[in-house]
């Protein structure tokens, strides 16, 4: 294969390539389409020009220069298409039929001889093709006409365009101009000008010039991340087609000829020198995608450390957007974060770096174009807004009100930072200190530190709130707790008032009831004879006031017990000696109603115990006077006996017995019996009598039990400890 | 035998009158004090064989009282019996620590009753 078929093989296999990865992107899209098309076309004659140099006799040569022509009557038309779209004019232009029109008919006609006549030796090619009739026409038209009328719409719209969009026509203009020269190269010997096809390889360089606007300024709408490899060996295809352009000018000046190993060595010496020789990088201009200025991976982690530890949301964003400013060189940047509660308008915090006017920022006004935002993870760029929204496609209402948005605050780049799909806040960047446009390297490390600049947000925001909720909890609980505290106090002052009343009027009634008591009796012994009805009078009188003063004793020592001022005097106690006094006390009682009174274990020696000799002989009185009181004929016994480290003190009678429901009532206060229709005057009890016991034993570290069913008698016990 | 004379220092009227008419049956020669103040005066202005002392007692109280006749060379031989209301175990014990020779509660004990107990103090029964 020589050197002109191979540059055939070459631009078909660099036009496939590049035009199926471009229409893959977005097939729905014109300049994707048109490119797929003007490739198409490239490939047709790239391949058939390819097969023509590999022919074998002049038929197939025949063949294939007629196939090759097919293809390039379509090239000039497609690709004026392409650039009517990639400028946004595709839709107003009108030579585009004429053009399609025309090349229709040379294409239906590109297989006869008007065309191609025949083939023919010139030079050192054996099959030449020799122009047909109408093949100046076609040339005049197509290659004459369309092509520059192309060029001259590019050049035009490169003039008139701004920022990203003139970088990539630039780049644009410059591949076509390389490649269009290159192939006019094909032309000269048609017309037996003896200057054989040797641009016919520099046509391959369009494709690698767009790939670097594409990779660089994102040409087409297309992102693509590049590898060092790739971005090298497109770099040393640059250097070899310099290169190689410096032979042909050596060979067309001294002569000589160019072998295929020469070729080959030609591509592995561009490629070593390539990546042994940097400067060539920096020679050749902006190729620091290769080596950019920041590592955005040691960037990310950087700030994802930060981000990680700073609960503070103001401090967060400020850390942010000064690494925004001084790594990734962007001028200006802000950060407006919405109150999650309030909705989209009500702003929470903005922060800034650089010239940026906040007020205008977070005007309600202006933030209401935002506001159809949804949360989504991308970049919104001024450039590309404006582009798409020119070409008229993939139109989104929320991208005319970003776009307004960014040109209102003059600003250039708007990154969304979103919760599960729910908008948190903006992360708004001007431009880069540099002024050149946003790479599409940028834009990937834009929008993952968007993403993580957003869990870090909520996180600050989750924590405030948490925060906040704390302390006004605490505030709450403080509040709470002093209003509980004055009301106890209240409650105190009033349980100690109470106590004091009933103190004061226990004290108060008893001296009164002593005259009255006083006078009773002398009424009895001192006045006189009393007839029998005068006699019953007193002693009922007396009887009422026995009663009440015993209810006042007992309320007294209730209050005592409340108060915890009951004082012990606690000695060793011989519970015989206590409960043989008392029997001795109560004897006269229950002989009067007839029933036996009895100690069973009188004369026993039963261990002595630490108590209240008063308080001792006051509860068992109780319980004695009470089983007294509720016995209608029987006995009355009480013992005492030592069980463990206490001795126990019973009382049982053979009265009416208690119900069990009744039985949690019995050491109640008042706790009267519902079961046992007895009131305080029948009983002649104050009511108080169990609830002072049980006070009383359990003071001296014992405890008081009861035991009864009805109809079975009832055993009060308790027990008390025995001296250590 | 002369008869014994006795001072009630008790405020409540009812009670004095009731104690003093009782042990005036019996013989005693029965002086009365309405307050503190009055009694101590009577105590130290006369002679007496027995002291019936209230403890709560206006313009001076009874355990005041009882203090300063403990003090007073003249008068300390004088058997003081308080007179008190139930429970009030801290106060007689307090009156015992000052010297006190007994005590009665009022309501406690029928008027038959104090008239033993005087006369026990007195060395008569």
């Amino acid at each position: 294969m020589n050197f002109f078929a191979f540059s055939g093989l070459l631009n078909g296999i660099l036009a496939t390539g590049f035009g199926l990865f471009v229409f893959s992107r977005n097939k729905k899209r014109l300049v994707n389409q048109t490119f797929g098309l003007f490739t198409l076309s490239m490939a047709i004659w790239s391949f058939s020009y390819w097969r023509w140099l590999l022919a074998v006799d002049g038929q197939v040569a025949l063949y294939w220069s007629r196939a090759l022509t097919l293809g390039s009557i379509f090239i000039p038309i497609t690709y004026l298409h392409w650039i009517l779209a990639v400028t946004g004019n595709a839709k107003k232009d009108k030579t585009l039929r004429l053009g399609y029109v025309v090349s229709l008919l040379f294409g239906l006609l590109s297989f006869s001889p008007l065309l191609v006549e025949k083939v023919e030796p010139i030079l050192f090619f054996p099959w030449w093709p020799k122009p047909g009739a109408l093949y100046h026409f076609y040339l005049g038209f197509d290659y004459i006409g369309i092509f520059a009328y192309a060029l001259a719409k590019l050049f035009v719209a490169y003039k008139k365009s701004l920022g990203l969009k003139r970088l990539q026509l630039k780049y644009v203009l410059l591949g076509s101009v390389i490649g269009v020269l290159g192939g006019l190269t094909n032309f000269p010997l048609w017309y037996n000008v003896m200057l054989p096809p040797y641009g016919n390889i520099l046509v391959g360089l369009y494709p690698i010039i767009f790939s670097y606007t594409i990779i660089k300024h994102r040409f087409m709408d297309i992102r693509f991340a590049i590898n060092k490899v790739v971005g090298i060996t497109l770099l040393a295809g640059f250097v070899y087609a310099v290169f190689y352009g410096l032979i042909i000018i050596y060979i067309k000046l001294f002569g000589g000829v160019f072998n295929a190993q020469a070729y080959t060595s030609g591509v592995v010496v561009a490629y070593i020198f390539t990546v042994v020789y940097g400067p060539v990088r920096k020679f050749l201009g902006e190729w620091e995608l290769l080596e950019p200025l920041y590592d955005s991976e040691q960037l990310l982690s950087d700030l994802a450390e930060v981000m990680s530890h700073e609960l503070d949301l103001k401090k967060l964003l400020d850390s942010v957007l000064e690494k925004l400013a001084d790594e990734v060189g962007v001028a200006s940047a802000a950060a407006v974060i919405f109150d999650g509660e309030e909705g989209k308008d009500a702003v929470k915090m903005v922060r800034s770096v650089g010239d940026v006017d906040q007020r205008r920022l977070v005007d309600p006004s202006v933030l209401k174009l935002t506001s159809n935002l949804v949360g989504e993870e991308m970049a919104f760029v001024k450039e590309e807004l404006e582009g798409e929204i020119a070409d008229g496609v993939n139109f989104v209402p929320s991208r005319q009100g970003v776009l307004n948005y960014l040109e209102t605050c003059q600003l250039s780049l708007l990154l969304p930072l979103s919760s599960s799909g729910k908008v948190l806040g903006l992360l708004i960047l001007g431009s880069k200190k540099s002024e050149e446009p946003y790479t599409s390297q940028d834009i990937d490390f834009l929008v993952g530190l968007a993403r993580s600049v957003s869990v870090a947000v909520q996180r600050a925001t989750l924590h405030q709130e948490v925060k906040d909720f704390n302390s006004t909890l605490q505030k709450e609980v403080k509040k709470a707790t002093a209003k509980l505290r004055k009301a106890y106090e209240e409650l105190k002052q009033l349980d100690k008032m109470k106590d004091e009343f009933i103190s004061i009027t226990s004290h108060e009634l008893r001296t009164p009831m002593t005259s009255i008591q006083g006078y009773l009796w002398m009424l009895q012994e001192k006045g006189g004879e009393l007839n029998e009805k005068q006699k019953r009078y007193v002693e009922k009188a007396q009887k009422g006031s026995k009663r009440m003063i015993s209810l006042i004793n007992d309320m007294l020592d209730i209050s005592r017990v409340e108060q915890g001022r009951m004082e012990l005097d606690l000695k060793p106690v011989d519970p015989s000696v206590m409960i043989e006094e008392v029997i001795e006390e109560l004897a006269m009682r229950a002989e009067k109603k007839g029933l036996a009174l009895e100690f069973l274990s009188a004369g026993e020696r039963i261990a002595k115990i630490k108590a209240d000799p008063d308080k001792v002989q006051r509860v068992l009185r109780n319980l004695i006077d009470n089983a007294l009181k509720f016995t209608e004929k029987g006995l009355v016994t009480v013992d005492a006996y030592e069980k463990g480290k206490f001795v126990k003190m019973t009382v049982e009678d053979t009265g009416r017995g208690i119900s069990k429901q009744d039985h949690p009532r019995l050491f109640k206060k008042f706790g009267r019996l519902e079961s046992d229709f007895v009131t305080a005057a029948e009983a002649g009890g104050t009511g108080l009598g169990l609830y002072i016991s049980k006070a009383l034993v359990e003071k001296m570290g014992g405890k008081i039990e009861v035991e009864s069913e009805v109809g079975k008698g009832s055993i009060f016990s308790f027990t008390l400890p025995i001296v250590n | 035998m002369d008869k014994k004379r006795i001072l009630i220092i008790e405020d409540d009227q009812d009670v004095r009158e009731l104690y003093a008419e009782v042990l005036r049956d019996e013989g005693f020669d029965i002086e009365e004090a309405v307050d503190g103040q009055s009694g101590l005066t009577k105590v130290l202005g006369g002679s007496y064989d027995l002291l019936l002392l209230d403890i709560m007692l206006p313009k001076l109280d009874g355990l005041e009282v009882l203090k300063i006749i403990k003090e007073k060379a003249k008068v300390k031989g004088i058997p003081v019996v308080l007179l008190t209301n139930l429970g009030r175990e801290a106060i007689i014990k307090e009156g015992f620590q000052l010297g006190a020779d007994g005590y009665l509660i009022k309501s406690e004990h029928t008027p038959e009753e104090i008239v033993e107990e005087v006369k026990k103090f007195l060395g008569i029964a």
